[in-house]
This record gives structure tokens, C-alpha cells and sequence, in this order.
């Protein structure tokens, strides 16, 4: 094999991270040290992810293209409102305004769909600590966990964090973890990691405060859901403006 | 056609299975994403592009390989992460551009590298492109390229990948 094609080699699988330690390390020393092969590793760089963000425009254009064929829903859906004739409907709706009052009366305690409030804004937080490399089967628990996490096989996933947390406590892997038990139903679980995280920890506040407000929402716990609510409103954060949303439909 | 299917179909190439499903949902989560995140039009377009490009991205590179809920949960799933990545993204800019204008400066940088790579794609020749499209978009192994592309063994597969990746750099350092 020619000698630069060894290199190219070399730095493809760098930059895919399949490389072992001591590869790695060299790679590192000679983009300290050599010139020419740095500007390889710049170029291939460029052309490998140029690639990949070449095809998602494409894929973007493809979707423009079948968007220029269709409507804007939001003008439509105003447009679709039709004129009627309600006298017809007076009878129906007068048994329908007495049933309605009916249910008000009895389940005016039960008005908030907690579920549904918990459906409309839960959405798994997206790894963003440990990229899954592919065709290497690591034997490091991390990666491990984070394959499982990427594969939406999140009770996988809570396993392999469960065995992490007993030497590690690293507060990102009690957050997967927690994410996991929302997954998985566990709310209870997921409740008391995130506190924990609240209480005592320095990084993913923002984004503990935000899934533990959702989880007090679903355990019906509403005032301690205001509470971190409120201040994820006041941060300013991006949770903000949905924050804001669900503290209307809770109140 | 059920999940598994649509899953494998997408990631065999066929592009017809994305565009049906970018044209069943789109006009009911723009009307969504007004609802509940105030979204206009354009914002709300732009947030379903975006995830259906992740859609597409996590079918191809192996992350999504079976659903556990339904397509229509798990595209609102990435579409609330999206919307928040873009109002978060907005807002930095927003404050970036306020102190220099460096952000616009690498933004026309990035915009050059892009052209000179399609433009060395198109230079390449449509075998070479191909394969390389397929690993580094596509994201498929080295076995399922030479499956498809129907070379003799994994080994011929990935010299020529490189032999490509080095004729593409040559052609690259050329355009100025």
C-alpha cells in the first residue's frame, strides 16, 4: 500500500474513532509535527463531513420541492371553517350543554389530564455525551450504555447505567439514567435521581429541573412542578416558553 | 406497509417511503407545533425538515432499527428536541451577532468548503461517488457495499474506498 494511502487510512479511521490508544496518539504527535500530513487530515476532514452535509441538503431540497406543491395548514385550517346553519343543531347542543355541565359537577377535580400534559411535552433527551461508534464493539460500560441509549433500548440502557453508578457517579450518567426510568414508566425512580441532581450537582440542572417538573406533573405532585415551572420562566431558558404553556394548562 | 418495513425500505434506498411519510404528517404537526409552541409557518417547516432529516439520518446509520411506539409518537419525539435546539440556537446567534461578526464570516467559510466538495463530487465520476456517498451519508459497512455495489470481497471494497477518498482530495486541492 502507497504510503499516503496509509495515511489517509490512518486519519478516515482516526476521525471515525476506531482507532486504539497508541494510534491515536500517534496521529496526535504527527498533526503536531507534520505539516503535509496535517493539511491531509483538514482536507479529508472537510470531504468526509462535507459528504454527509451535502446529502442532508439534498434531502432537504427534495422536501422543498414537495413543500412548494402544497399549503400552508395553519392559513387553511382557517380557511376550512365553513358557514352553518345552527338553528338545526339547538336541540343536540341544549343535551349537550346539560351533559357537559354534568361532567364539570362531578369531576371538577380531575379537570387536568396530567398523562396528557406529560405526552404533549416529554421527549427523551438526546445523547449528546457519548457519540456510538460504529462497527466497534466496546467493551467499555459507558459506550455500552450509550449504544443501548442510541437504539432506544432504554431497559438495556438502565442496566448498564445501574452497574456505572455503583463505581461512578458522574452526574450526566445519573441523568441518562433518570431519562431511562422516564422511559420505562418508573417515574418514582426517575423522581428521586433527578432531585438528587437538583440538590447537590452542577451540570444538567436546567434539564433536571425541566424532566423532574414533567415528572411531578405525571405523579400529580402539580405545586412542586409549579415551583421548578416557575423558575425554568424565570431562567429564561428554552424551556422557557413551553414551561409557560403547561404552567396555563395546570392552572 | 408496517414498521419494520418502512424502516427497511428507507434504508435500501427507496426514497419514495420518505417523501409518503413527510407528506402524511407534515400538515398535522405544523398545526401541532402552532398549538403548543406558537410556531408560524415558516419555523414549523422548517422544524419537520429538520426532523425528518434526523428520521432519515437514524434509520441510515443504524440508531433506529425498530420502533416501539408508533412513527407518528416517535417524529414528535424528535420534534420537540428540535424545536428547542432552534430556539436555543437562535438565541446564541442572536447574541453572538450582537458583540462581532465573525459568525457571518464562517458561515460564508463553511459555504465555500461545501461547493468545493460538491463541485470535486461531481469531478469524481459516478462510481467513486457513489461508493463514498454510501459510507459517509448513507452510513452502510463496508459488507453492505459490497453487496450492493456487488464488488468481489469487503477488502476490494474498502481500497477502493480509499483510492477514491484519494482521488477526491487531489481533485479538492485543485479547485480554488
Amino acid at each position: 500500500m502507497e504510503e499516503s494511502q496509509k495515511d489517509l487510512e490512518l486519519i478516515d479511521r482516526y476521525l471515525e474513532g476506531v482507532l486504539a490508544e497508541e494510534e491515536q496518539a500517534v496521529v496526535e504527535q504527527r498533526l503536531q509535527e507534520d505539516t503535509e500530513f496535517k493539511a491531509m487530515f483538514e482536507d479529508i476532514k472537510s470531504l468526509t463531513k462535507g459528504i454527509e452535509e451535502l446529502g442532508n441538503a439534498k434531502l432537504k431540497r427534495k422536501f422543498k420541492e414537495l413543500d412548494a406543491n402544497l399549503g400552508n395548514p395553519l392559513k387553511d385550517k382557517k380557511v376550512a371553517v365553513k358557514e352553518v346553519n345552527w338553528t338545526r343543531y339547538i336541540g343536540w347542543a341544549a343535551v349537550l350543554v346539560a351533559g357537559l355541565f354534568s361532567i364539570i359537577y362531578f369531576s371538577s377535580r380531575s379537570q387536568i389530564s396530567h398523562e396528557g400534559i406529560y405526552e404533549d411535552y416529554f421527549a427523551i433527551y438526546d445523547n449528546v455525551v457519548v457519540p456510538t461508534k460504529r462497527g466497534v464493539d466496546s467493551l467499555e460500560l459507558i459506550n455500552q450504555a450509550f449504544a443501548h441509549y442510541d437504539t432506544r433500548e432504554y431497559a438495556a440502557a438502565a442496566l448498564v447505567f445501574e452497574e456505572i453508578l455503583k463505581k461512578d457517579k458522574t452526574e450526566y450518567i445519573q441523568f441518562y439514567y433518570a431519562m431511562t426510568l422516564m422511559e420505562q414508566q418508573d417515574w418514582e425512580g426517575a423522581k428521586l435521581i433527578l432531585e438528587g441532581l437538583l440538590s447537590g450537582g452542577e451540570n444538567f440542572i436546567r434539564q433536571s429541573k425541566w424532566y423532574l417538573a414533567l415528572t411531578y406533573i405525571r405523579l400529580k405532585e402539580e405545586e412542586q412542578s409549579r415551583s421548578l415551572l416557575n423558575s425554568l420562566i424565570e431562567d429564561g431558558t428554552s424551556y422557557a416558553e413551553a414551561a409557560g404553556e403547561i404552567m396555563e394548562r395546570i392552572n | 406497509m408496517d414498521n419494520g418495513s418502512l424502516i427497511a425500505g428507507i434504508k435500501n434506498g427507496n426514497d419514495k417511503i420518505i417523501e409518503d411519510i413527510y407528506l402524511k404528517y407534515r400538515d398535522e404537526f405544523i398545526v401541532w407545533l402552532n398549538k403548543y409552541y406558537k410556531s408560524d409557518f415558516d419555523e414549523a417547516s422548517d422544524v419537520y425538515q429538520l426532523l425528518m432529516v434526523q428520521f432519515y439520518e437514524n434509520i441510515m446509520s443504524g440508531r433506529l432499527v425498530e420502533l416501539t411506539s408508533d412513527i407518528k409518537t416517535y417524529l414528535y419525539g424528535i420534534g420537540k428536541n428540535k424545536i428547542r435546539e432552534l430556539r436555543e440556537s437562535s438565541a446564541r446567534e442572536l447574541s453572538f451577532n450582537l458583540e462581532s461578526d465573525i459568525s457571518t464570516e464562517e458561515v460564508l467559510i463553511q459555504e465555500g468548503k461545501m461547493n468545493r466538495v460538491e463541485q470535486a463530487l461531481d469531478e469524481l465520476g459516478e462510481a467513486c461517488k457513489r461508493l463514498l456517498e454510501l459510507y459517509y451519508y448513507q452510513k452502510r459497512s463496508v459488507a453492505e457495499i459490497t453487496v450492493t455495489l456487488e464488488y468481489k470481497n469487503a477488502d476490494t471494497t474498502k481500497n477502493l474506498k480509499y483510492k477514491c477518498l484519494g482521488r477526491l482530495r487531489k481533485i479538492y486541492a485543485n479547485i480554488v
